[in-house]
């Protein structure tokens, strides 16, 4: 066949054919992906033109969300601003509040008083941690790191405690006033803050060690062949332990387990019976063990149910045991750190 | 650079240059917004390199009616400034300066959402958080809070201003 002769048609003219390398693109798609789509949190839409599965091109559209605050504080006084802004960013109430009065308070020519101040930067900070805390539990939830999210919310729900405490609101507190704050910090506000700087510090190395539990970084550039990797070992041997989780282990106990049923011959016995009373009871009385292991092993005469999730927590006090139905075992542990 | 330095700076190219609360505002007509934005990215001790809000003000009875403001932040001197252009009620148009500064972009589009400002050169300017089939621009001060009709069951909302207080 010899070479196509040079053609223009309407289709090039149309920009079918790629300027640089003069070959034939093909038809693109446009998909409109929400704002209804789940993983958009229902106020973004993004219309996407694809070119099979790949996106060549992404136009987000943002207008979900205005609530047209500007137009409302034009017939509202100046005090009633802050009941507006506050709501103009719920994860960060409190630095909407700081930046609108301290406008207002320029635009007056005054300052707040020095305690005020300090009350100002106080909840600021700690509404800093709230909202980054937030930020590090969804992105760990959209990332597939489910725990974060939990986590971060629980420590999060600290704080806005201490916040109510403190302006009798969880959020829309209003607190920040023109010219200062609305009321003292109570009592038992020192005492709470203080008790929660305690507390934070160790609940961020358990954020840490759950998001580095595997290198999420190098997972994420290729989950698909990390997965594989993992299933592989898991089906080599059902009861194989991760090597990463012998290096963490002092004893493991799961191993010991099937160790002792194999040698026994013995898929279902007393010695499991007994073991899945021990481990019924709480965790702290029997295994003393720096980090955890996170296992489900069944053997592979029942195919489809065998697999090895390996884990290397910090945190949760949590051993669980589930009696194996008949021809399998099934070990699910999940131990934590013991200082 | 403290604020009378940076506005003594400043004064030496635009000549119209306020220092008001702390704050340094530089007047500039509309034909000399591009090279004099250009002028504060690029002089290596203003180095108003980030913008980081481009907004407008109304004001309708007077003339201009219309401020549109460019705020400016240095990275390196960590300073901040302000240009305002003056417009006229019917000639509300000047250029884009998103060649400038590609964040202008999403800034401008915001205020000819709200302020029906025209940003000529601009490589797609669409409302942004107003619907595409909305009429009229509500952050204009002659635009009332409310009364448009609703799009559910055809009823409408009296302006905030004129409900009753049940």
């Amino acid at each position: 066949m010899g070479e196509a002769p040079e053609m223009t048609t309407a289709r090039d003219a149309a920009g079918f054919r790629d300027p640089a390398t003069g070959e034939l693109r093909q038809e693109t798609m446009i998909i409109n992906m929400g704002p209804q789509h789940p993983s958009t949190h229902g106020v973004l839409r993004l219309v996407l033109e694809l070119d099979g599965e790949t996106v060549i091109h992404c136009k987000p559209v943002i207008g979900y969300l205005h609530t047209g605050i500007e137009k409302n504080t034009e017939y509202r006084t100046w005090m009633q601003g802050v009941t507006y802004v506050t709501r103009a960013d719920y994860l960060s109430p409190f630095f909407n509040e700081l930046a609108y009065c301290l406008g207002v308070e320029r635009l007056l020519g005054v300052e707040a008083p020095e305690r005020a101040t300090l009350i100002r930067i106080l909840v600021c900070e700690l509404n800093r941690i709230t909202s980054h805390l937030v930020w590090l539990a969804t992105s760990g939830l959209e990332l597939g790191a489910v725990s974060v999210m939990l986590y971060g919310f629980r420590e999060r729900e600290v704080i806005m405690e201490i916040f109510e405490a403190i302006t009798g609101l969880r959020m829309n507190h209003a607190y920040i006033r023109i010219g200062g704050v609305v009321m003292d910090l109570p009592d038992e506000g020192p005492r709470r803050i203080r008790s929660l700087l305690d507390l934070l510090p160790g609940r961020i190395d358990e954020y840490e060690t759950l998001l580095m539990r595997y290198d999420l970084a190098e997972v994420l550039k290729n989950p698909l062949r990390f997965a594989a990797q993992k299933a592989k070992h898991a089906w080599d041997d059902p009861r194989a332990v991760p090597s990463k989780t012998i290096d963490y282990a002092k004893y493991d106990l799961v191993r010991a387990l099937n160790r002792l049923v194999d040698a026994l011959g013995l898929a279902e016995s007393a010695i499991e019976n007994l073991l899945a009373q021990a481990l019924a009871v709480p965790a702290s009385r029997f295994l003393r063990m720096k980090r955890s292991v996170d296992m489900l092993v069944s053997d592979s005469k029942t195919p489809g149910c065998g697999v090895v999730i390996e884990g290397t927590y910090q945190a949760p006090i949590m051993v669980q045991w589930r009696r194996a139905d008949r021809g399998e075992r099934q070990v699910n542990v999940t131990l934590t750190r013991f200082v | 650079m403290n604020v009378d330095g940076l506005a003594r700076k400043i004064g030496e190219r635009v000549p119209d240059v306020l220092v008001a609360r702390g704050e340094v505002t530089a007047v500039v007509e509309r034909e000399q917004l591009l090279e004099t934005l250009a002028w504060l990215r690029d002089q290596p001790d203003v180095a108003l390199d980030f913008l980081s809000s481009v907004t407008a003000t109304h004001w309708p009875d007077v003339d201009p009616a219309f401020w549109v403001d460019y705020e400016l932040r240095s990275f390196p001197h960590k300073h901040r400034a302000r240009v305002k252009v003056g417009l006229s009620e019917g000639d509300a148009h000047l250029p884009s300066v998103t060649r400038l500064f590609p964040t202008a972009d999403w800034h401008e589009r915001e205020t000819f959402d709200f302020y029906g400002i025209v940003f000529d050169g601009h490589p797609d300017l669409t409302r942004i958080l107003l619907p595409d089939d909305w009429e009229g621009y509500p952050l204009r001060k002659d635009e009332s809070l409310g009364g448009v009709p609703t799009w559910f069951h055809g009823t409408t909302m009296p302006p905030v201003d004129e409900r009753g207080m049940a």
